[in-house]
C-alpha cells in the first residue's frame, strides 16, 4: 500500500520469463533439452560394459543430464517417465539388455513420446577409443562443459520417409539449440555426429587434419596456444567416443506406449492390427474390472472384521455388566441378610 | 434582295440572341493549343518558383488574360469568339493533315508518304458528315493506338524503380527459401524461433580453376549435411511479453481445446475406415503429430487428458473459492470482535474505575475473569491466597494453618 497521501504506483510491470523447470514445461514454447540417461532390466554386476557405455552417454549428453544419476533396482520407463517432466526433463533415454544379450536403446521425448527403439548392433566405448589414439583429448580440460554441436549426415531432405526424419528431428533435438548471434568460439568444443548408413554399411573413419580444407581463419578466440582471433588455424576433429552402430526397431507414437507407427521387421495388415488392439483393449478391460473386484472383496473382507470386533466388543461389555451385576446382588443380599439378623432381634425383645 | 435582307436580319437577331449568353458556356470546342494550355497550367501549378523567367511570362499572360476579361477594348462578343475558334480549329486540322504528309526520313520518305497518303485518305472518308470536334477526337484515338502497337513487349523501360526494387527482393526472398542457409525451426530458446542451418556449397576457401573438381566433390559431400538447432537469427515475441493476453480464459481454452480433439478423433477414425487414400492420409496426419512432438510442439489431442486437465482446473478453483471465502469469514469476525471489544471498552470507560483504567483494545478484559485465569495458573497445591504465615504470627504460634480455601 502506498503511503498516506501517495498515489500508488506499480512497479512490476514487465513480464520476467521464468526459467525455471516446471514452468518451463508449462509455457507455449518448447523448453531447453534434458535428458536423462538410464539402464533398466538386469544388475550392473552383470554387464559392466553397458553400465559404461551409459556412463560414456551420459558424458556426452552432458551439462544437460544427471551424471551422477543412481537408478533403483526394480524401476521401470513409467516410473522415470513419471518424474521426468517434474525435473523438466524433456528426453528420456534408456538402455538394457535381453536375454539373448542384445543391448537396446529406447529414446522418448517426455511427457507423450513418441519413442523410438534401436537395436545397438555394435559399440566401441570411450576408453577403447582413447586407447588406441596417439594423443587422447584430455577430457578433464573442461570439455564436457557445454553442449555439442550435432552434425547429421545422409538423413535426406523433406522427401524422406517419415521414420528416416523423425529419427534426425529426434536427434537434432536432443540437444540446445546454437545461439549464432552470442555464442562463444571457445564454448564449441564437440560434435556429435550421427550418419545414415542405409544401405551402404561401412563405419565412421577418424577426420584427418592435413587437408588444405581444414585450415580455417578464427573469427575469435579459441582455446589452445596460439589460437587467437583472426589467425589461421588447422580444424583437427578427434574422435573421443563412444561410437555405436545401431538400428532404428520401432516407432512408438506414446512413451514406451501407444501405436506402433513403424516396425523394421513385423508388418501387419490393418485387420490384424485391428484384432491385436482389440485383444490389447480387452485385456484392459478384465485387467480393470479385476482390481475393482478385489477392491470390493478386501472392503467386503474389512466390513466383516470391523463388524465382527464391534460385537466382540459389545458382548464384552455385556458380559462385564452382568458380573459387576452379580457382584453387586452378592452385596446387597449380605448387606441385607446382616440387616434382617439385627432387625430379627430387636423383634425379639431386648436382646442388645 | 429582300430574301437577302430579310435572311441578314434574322442572322442580326439570332447574333445579338447569341451575345447574351457568356462565351464560356456557349463555346464547348476546344482546339489542341487550348489543350496543352490546361495541361501545362496544371503542370506549372507544381512547378512553381523553378524558373524565373516563366514566372515573369506567368505573370505577363496573365496580365493580359485580365485586360482581355475586363476591358472594353479587349472585349469580344459571343459570336465573334465561336467564329475565331472555328478558324482556329480549321487552321489546325490544315496544319494536322500537312504535318502528317510531310514526316519521315529521306530513306523512308516513300514509306511516310505512303502512310500519311492512307490516313489522309481514312480522314477524309470520315470527315464527311463528322463535326470538327469528332474528327479530333478519332485523330487522337488512332495517335494512341498507333503508340500502343509501336510499345515494346516487355515494356521493361516503363517499369518502375520501386516496381524493380521490389522484384529483385522477392527474387532474393525465393532464392533463399529454396536452398540457401536457412531451413525451418527445430528448436527454440530464450523465446527466439531458432532455424535449422544447412550446410553451404561454397565453403571453401579457394575457388580457382585447377580446384574446380575438388570444390564440386567437397560441395557433394556438403550437400548431405545437416546441422541442428541455431537460434538468435529470427526473434518471434512471446504471448506472455504482451501483458494483456495474461488474462486469456484457460478453461474456456480447454473446452475449445476439447471439442477440437474430438472432432480430430473423430475424423481419424473416419478416415481409418476409409479408403486406402484416407488411410495414407490418416498416417501423414499421424506422422505430423509425432514429428510435431519430437521437435518439442505439444500436441493436446488426447481427450482423456484434456478432461483431467479440466477437472483439475475445476477442483483448483473450487479450493480457491473455498479459501476465499474463508478468508472472508475471518475478515468478518475479527471484525466483529473488534467491534464487540470496542463497545465493551466504550460501556466500561462510562463507569470509570479500576476496570476503565486498565482497558485493552486487543482482549476484554474481566477482573472475575482474572481472577479465576490466575488461580488457574498457580496450580495443584496452591489452591487458596495466603491467609497468614505457617508458624504463627499474628494469629500465634503453633498450629497448622486452617483450611487454606480461597476467597469464595
Amino acid at each position: 500500500m502506498p503511503k498516506h497521501g501517495r498515489k500508488r504506483k506499480k512497479t512490476r510491470t514487465h513480464v520476467v520469463d521464468d526459467e525455471s523447470a516446471a514452468n518451463a514445461l508449462k509455457s507455449a514454447e518448447p523448453p531447453p533439452p534434458r535428458s536423462m540417461v538410464v539402464r533398466h532390466g538386469s544388475s550392473s554386476a552383470e554387464e559392466p560394459e553397458l553400465s559404461e557405455l551409459v556412463g560414456d552417454w551420459r558424458n556426452l549428453m552432458s551439462p544437460a543430464t544427471a551424471l551422477k544419476l543412481k537408478e533403483r533396482k526394480g524401476a521401470k520407463i513409467r516410473d522415470y517417465a513419471e518424474m521426468a517432466p517434474v525435473l523438466g526433463v524433456t528426453h528420456l533415454l534408456a538402455f538394457s539388455m535381453n536375454e539373448g544379450g542384445n543391448v537396446n536403446c529406447k529414446i522418448a521425448r517426455v511427457p507423450s513420446g513418441p519413442t523410438l527403439t534401436f537395436k545397438i548392433k555394435r559399440f566401441s566405448l570411450s576408453k577403447q577409443v582413447r586407447a588406441v589414439q596417439k594423443r587422447p583429448i584430455d577430457t578433464s580440460s573442461g570439455i564436457f562443459q557445454t553442449a555439442p554441436v550435432v552434425v547429421t549426415n545422409n538423413f535426406g531432405g523433406s522427401e524422406e520417409a517419415a521414420h528416416i526424419k523423425l529419427m534426425r528431428i529426434t536427434f537434432q533435438n536432443m540437444f540446445p539449440a546454437v545461439d549464432v548471434g552470442n555464442v562463444k568460439l571457445s564454448d564449441v568444443r564437440r560434435d556429435y555426429i550421427i550418419g545414415n548408413t542405409g544401405a551402404f554399411g561401412g563405419a565412421m573413419s577418424d577426420s584427418e587434419g592435413e587437408d588444405e580444407a581444414a585450415n580455417v581463419v578464427l573469427p575469435q578466440k579459441f582455446t589452445g596456444r596460439g589460437n587467437s582471433k583472426s589467425q589461421k588455424s588447422a580444424l583437427k576433429l578427434v574422435e573421443l567416443g563412444p561410437r555405436m552402430r545401431m538400428k532404428l526397431m520401432k516407432v512408438e507414437r506414446g512413451l514406451a506406449a501407444g501405436d506402433i507407427m513403424y516396425h523394421s521387421v513385423v508388418k501387419k495388415t490393418p485387420e490384424e492390427a485391428k484384432s491385436q488392439k482389440s485383444s490389447i483393449v480387452q485385456k484392459e478391460a478384465l485387467r480393470k474390472q479385476r482390481r475393482e473386484e478385489q477392491e470390493e472383496n478386501v472392503q467386503r473382507k474389512k466390513n466383516a472384521k470391523e463388524e465382527k470386533k464391534e460385537a466382540k466388543r459389545v458382548k464384552r461389555e455385556a458380559r462385564d455388566v452382568q458380573a459387576m451385576n452379580e457382584l453387586r446382588g452378592e452385596a446387597t443380599l449380605q448387606v441385607n441378610d446382616g440387616g434382617s439378623e439385627e432387625r430379627a432381634s430387636d423383634s425379639d425383645g431386648n436382646n442388645n | 434582295m429582300t430574301m437577302l435582307k430579310e435572311a441578314l436580319s434574322h442572322q442580326a437577331y439570332f447574333d445579338s440572341l447569341t451575345n447574351m449568353i457568356p462565351s464560356s458556356l456557349y463555346i464547348t470546342e476546344t482546339t489542341a493549343v487550348e489543350d496543352d494550355e490546361k495541361g501545362a497550367l496544371h503542370a506549372n501549378k507544381f512547378k512553381k518558383g523553378q524558373n524565373k523567367e516563366s514566372k515573369e511570362r506567368r505573370k505577363a499572360e496573365e496580365k493580359l488574360r485580365k485586360k482581355q476579361k475586363w476591358e472594353a477594348e479587349y472585349a469580344e462578343s459571343t459570336v465573334e469568339k465561336k467564329k475565331k475558334k472555328w478558324e482556329e480549329i480549321e487552321a489546325e486540322n490544315d496544319r494536322d493533315s500537312d504535318s502528317e504528309g510531310g514526316s519521315g526520313d529521306e530513306g523512308e520518305v516513300g514509306e511516310g508518304e505512303g502512310q500519311a497518303h492512307e490516313e489522309a485518305e481514312a480522314m477524309e472518308v470520315e470527315e464527311e458528315g463528322l463535326s470538327k470536334i469528332e474528327i479530333l477526337r478519332k485523330k487522337l484515338a488512332l495517335k494512341i493506338e498507333k503508340k500502343r502497337n509501336g510499345r515494346p513487349e516487355n515494356g521493361a523501360e516503363n517499369v518502375s524503380k520501386r516496381a524493380a526494387r521490389k522484384a529483385a527482393k522477392m527474387k532474393k526472398k525465393a532464392e533463399g527459401k529454396k536452398g540457401g542457409n536457412i531451413g525451418f525451426s527445430a528448436t527454440t530458446k530464450n523465446g527466439e524461433k531458432p532455424v535449422r542451418g544447412r550446410a553451404s556449397t561454397d565453403g571453401t576457401a579457394d575457388s580457382s580453376n585447377s580446384e574446380g573438381a575438388k570444390n564440386d566433390s567437397v560441395s557433394h559431400d556438403l550437400s548431405t549435411i545437416d546441422f541442428g538447432g541455431i537460434s538468435g537469427l529470427k526473434t518471434v515475441s512471446s504471448h506472455k511479453a504482451n501483458k494483456s493476453l495474461s488474462n486469456v480464459s484457460k478453461s474456456k481454452n480447454l473446452n475449445h481445446l476439447l471439442e477440437k480433439a474430438n472432432a480430430k478423433k473423430q475424423r481419424l477414425q473416419e478416415l481409418k475406415n476409409g479408403s486406402s487414400e484416407d488411410k495414407k492420409k490418416r498416417e501423414g496426419i499421424m506422422w505430423g503429430d509425432a514429428m510435431k512432438e519430437a521437435n518439442g510442439v505439444r500436441v493436446r489431442d488426447d481427450p482423456a487428458m484434456i478432461k483431467k486437465a479440466i477437472k483439475r482446473k475445476e477442483k483448483s478453483k473450487a479450493k480457491s473459492a473455498a479459501k476465499w471465502a474463508d478468508r472472508i469469514t475471518t475478515v468478518a469476525d475479527s471484525m466483529m470482535d473488534k467491534q464487540k471489544i470496542r463497545k465493551h471498552n466504550l460501556e466500561k470507560r462510562k463507569l470509570g474505575g479500576k476496570v476503565a483504567a486498565n482497558l485493552s483494545h486487543k482482549e476484554i478484559r474481566d477482573e472475575e475473569g482474572e481472577e479465576k485465569t490466575k488461580r488457574r495458573r498457580l496450580g495443584v497445591g496452591f489452591e487458596g491466597k495466603k491467609e497468614d504465615f505457617l508458624n504463627g504470627g499474628k494469629k500465634g504460634g503453633g498450629g497448622k494453618g486452617g483450611d487454606r480455601e480461597g476467597k469464595q
